[in-house]
């Protein structure tokens, strides 16, 4: 028999005090959900369980004392920092969970300008890290969308990626060492080198482990010179998509290494800009020192140029288009407002595949969506982060919500978008998760995910946390509906 | 109530330009050109509110045709599109590629041209002003010139089974609420949380794929209303700064006054 919700209240209290255990019933339902599902979030509906507190730590000693505390009592962990998350990652789906908020860990430890790395606390926000690299000539490289918003802790735990990634890479490319506390107490330190061939890069048992692991509290990641002077965008409109996916193949294939490499279709980028109409926006940043960023920009515009369909676009307004891209709490607090008037709501959902079938995955999803899903208002999406064999498609859509309750929206065109996203990508052997983690939702796709290689994952899950506390439901879901797996 | 004409125009959206993009150029203006567009604020509710007018009007048994029109250059397309989707009979923009801003002389004209080519609404919806630096004297001389009244900060608006308009506006720091009867000019202003509903994808393929064409207007340049000077009302408390060595004998002044 577990513990009732007021002892594991008194428990966490007499770990941390009073003053850092939340159980202000507002915040208990705030903390319940995360962006996945947005529509109950601005309807403030709350469709999970509720948890039994919001804790927040200040050290890893701290860390280590909750988590034990709910291992040896089975209570369900869920770790955060930022907030931003969008899968469903900060759902508490089991009774009387904790949420651990590590926001209170945010000193930066250690800015090693020798060495071009910074070692900072998980609840270290981005923005304000970023800010600060750069006054004195660095940055982090990372500058995902969220970057106003998310903190390193999440950061780190959801493998993100930022809009620089074609230069920098995603996050583990970025993280050097880390430090992260597992559910039986062990504090484990990976050491900051800049490789080693001493086994397995256990690095990536942590990074991308979604809080479902272990709860990361201190990361080293580099950094590099920030140059913005020699900065070179390069904008095109495209006549067609599958063109596009080539013109960006070819830049990365022919060795270039621009920072942004994107392309958006005609619907996505309608919603950018003016100018683009019924064409797609081919879109690069040369970043770097000026004779590379010049080279780069040259090279670049001379190949995509090549294509047929092609125009050029005014560097100027892709510039100051890309300055006004991230999106903070003031963005979040008016889209809260648009949809309560509207009824009309934007999502995302990021995937990734080999040249050879991104364009099939893109384009069979947009039209199946279209037809199988009612009431969608936009249907398109961007290819935002190139490889050498692939890139990911960032697909974006709107739809009206008629006819259904706060509740009843995420089974009717949520789940079901995001089924046949994942149907398409199985399909093609793709991933169906590029940056955002598999969160709770997109869990139900794990096994045709992973294949053959669940079993790697699944050994990883019982072996660290063998009494399921560490944010069940994600990564692998708890309970699964076999014949309807998009109906929960 | 038969037919509901929305004036409205599409502005920059300058919420997206950074602190820097504020530095005035060389004409002493701002440049804008490249941010994406947006319906003016004002004109965003006008523009939702016609559309509730006409579902009232339809749970009333009434169809009422709403028609939309701008002044402006082809970036306007896909908004009078996006009427189109979401049912307007008719969506116009008349032709215009420079700044009117500071003209509105030449706006009310345009528009009192195009109303008297095509027809006189019901019911002419439009928003306060088209921009934070603008006048916002194209409703009220608009109305002047078509010799229909005009009511100003209006908030919302409600079909009654009657015909007449209930209208709720701002007025001199309260509420007013009235029902009027016949032709009028309604003037939008601040109301908070309202959008344009967004039409789905099947209702731009069936209605929103309408082509545009300019209307061309003789007219442009006839103004019988020209704005000659403006100025700032000051309005100040009355006040006086007293020492405290002044203070009784200001305070006796006072006195002896009342
Ligand atoms: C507007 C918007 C734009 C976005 N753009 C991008 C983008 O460009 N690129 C991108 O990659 N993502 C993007 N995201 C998604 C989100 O910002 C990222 O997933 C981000 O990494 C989450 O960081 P966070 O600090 O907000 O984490 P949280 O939201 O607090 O948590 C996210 C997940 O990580 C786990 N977690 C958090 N902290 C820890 C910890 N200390 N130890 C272990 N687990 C932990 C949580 O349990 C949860 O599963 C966007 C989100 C929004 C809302």
């Amino acid at each position: 028999m577990g513990l009732q919700r007021e002892q594991i209240v008194e428990g966490l209290v007499e770990i941390l005090g009073s003053d850092r255990v939340i159980t202000d019933e507002k915040v208990l339902k705030e903390s319940s959900l995360d962006r996945y599902r947005k529509y109950e979030q601005v309807n403030e509906i709350y469709t999970q369980p509720i948890p039994a507190a919001v804790v927040y730590v200040e050290s890893t000693q701290d860390v280590k004392e909750v988590l034990m505390f709910a291992n040896e009592n089975g209570i369900n962990v869920v770790p955060r920092t930022g907030q931003s998350a969008i899968e469903g990652g900060l759902e508490t789906a089991k009774e009387n969970s904790i949420v651990v908020d590590g926001s209170g860990m945010n000193k930066v430890l250690k800015i090693d300008k020798y060495n071009m790395q910074v070692t900072v606390e998980c609840g270290v926000p981005l923005q304000g890290l970023d800010d600060m690299l750069r006054e004195q000539g660095y940055t982090t490289g990372h500058s995902p969308q969220s970057k106003p918003l998310a903190q390193l802790g999440g950061l780190v735990a959801t493998r993100s990626i930022g809009q620089f990634s074609t230069l920098y890479g995603g996050i583990e490319d970025m993280v050097v060492g880390l430090e992260a506390v597992f559910p039986n107490g062990e504090v484990c330190r990976v050491k900051n080198i800049p490789r080693r061939a001493a086994g397995p890069d256990i690095r990536h048992v942590v990074i991308g482990n979604e809080g479902a692991l272990c709860y990361i509290t201190e990361v080293t990641i580099k950094i590099f010179k920030y140059q913005p002077e020699n900065n070179v965008f390069l904008g095109y409109t495209i006549d067609d998509m599958k063109n596009g996916f080539d013109a960006l193949r070819a830049v990365m294939v022919e060795g270039f290494k621009p920072s942004i490499a994107r392309l958006y279709d005609a619907a996505d980028a309608s919603l950018h800009f003016d100018w683009s109409g019924d064409k797609n926006v081919l879109i690069f940043m040369a970043e770097g020192p000026s004779g590379i960023t010049a080279a780069t920009a040259a090279g670049i515009d001379k190949l995509v140029k090549a294509f047929p369909g092609v125009d050029s676009v005014d560097p100027k307004i892709i510039e100051k288009w890309f300055a006004g891209l991230n999106w903070g709490p003031e963005e979040i607090a008016e889209e809260k407002l648009e949809i309560l008037a509207t009824k009309n709501i934007g999502i995302t959902t990021e995937v990734s595949g080999c040249w050879d079938c991104i364009y099939e995955i893109y384009d069979n999803a947009c039209k199946r969506i279209m037809e199988e899903v009612p009431d969608m208002t936009l249907m398109g999406g961007h290819s935002s982060h190139s490889y050498i064999n692939g890139t990911n498609m960032y697909f974006v859509y709107y739809y009206n919500i008629v006819d259904c309750t706060p509740e009843e929206e995420i089974n009717k065109y949520h789940n079901q978008i995001n089924r046949i996203i994942c149907e398409e990508v199985i399909k093609y052997g793709g991933s169906i998760v590029h940056h955002h983690g598999l969160g709770k939702a997109r869990a139900h796709y794990v096994w045709e995910e992973y294949g053959s290689s669940f079993y790697i994952l699944d050994t990883l899950k019982k072996a660290f946390d063998p009494n399921g506390i560490m944010n069940m439901g994600t990564l692998i879901p708890i309970k699964h509906n076999e014949k309807h797996p998009w109906e929960f | 109530m038969k037919s509901i004409l929305g004036s409205f125009k599409v502005v920059p959206d300058l919420d997206l330009l950074s602190a820097e993009d504020w530095e005035p150029g060389v004409d002493h203006l701002v440049d804008t050109s490249f941010v994406k567009s947006m319906l003016n604020v004002f004109d965003e509710s006008a523009l939702e509110m016609m559309l509730k007018l006409s579902d009232l009007g339809e749970s009333l048994g009434t169809s009422i045709k709403l028609n939309g029109v701008t002044v402006g250059n082809k970036l306007c397309d896909n908004y009078l599109k996006t009427l189109y989707a979401l049912g307007f009979a008719r969506a116009d923009r008349i032709e215009s590629d420079d700044e009117i801003l500071f003209k509105p002389e030449r706006t009310v004209a345009a528009l009192k041209e195009y109303i008297e080519k095509t027809e006189m609404p019901d019911l002419i919806v439009m928003g306060s002003k088209s921009a934070d630096n603008a006048s916002g004297c194209v409703p009220l001389f608009l109305a002047e010139e078509l010799k229909i009244p005009c009511i100003t900060a209006v908030t919302e608006m409600q079909l009654l089974e009657d015909g007449k308009v209930r209208v709720t506006n701002l007025y001199d720091g309260g509420i007013q609420i009235r029902d009027v009867q016949g032709t009028f000019m309604a003037v939008i202003g601040d109301v908070p949380g309202t959008y344009l509903r967004v039409p789905t994808l099947k209702e731009r393929m069936q209605r929103g794929k309408k082509e545009i064409i300019p209307v061309l207007l003789e007219t442009e340049n006839e103004e019988k209303q020209k704005l000659i000077n403006s100025h700032p009302v000051i309005e100040k408390r009355e006040g006086r700064l007293v020492s405290s060595e002044d203070l009784y004998p200001f305070l006796k002044e006072r006195m002896m006054k009342l």
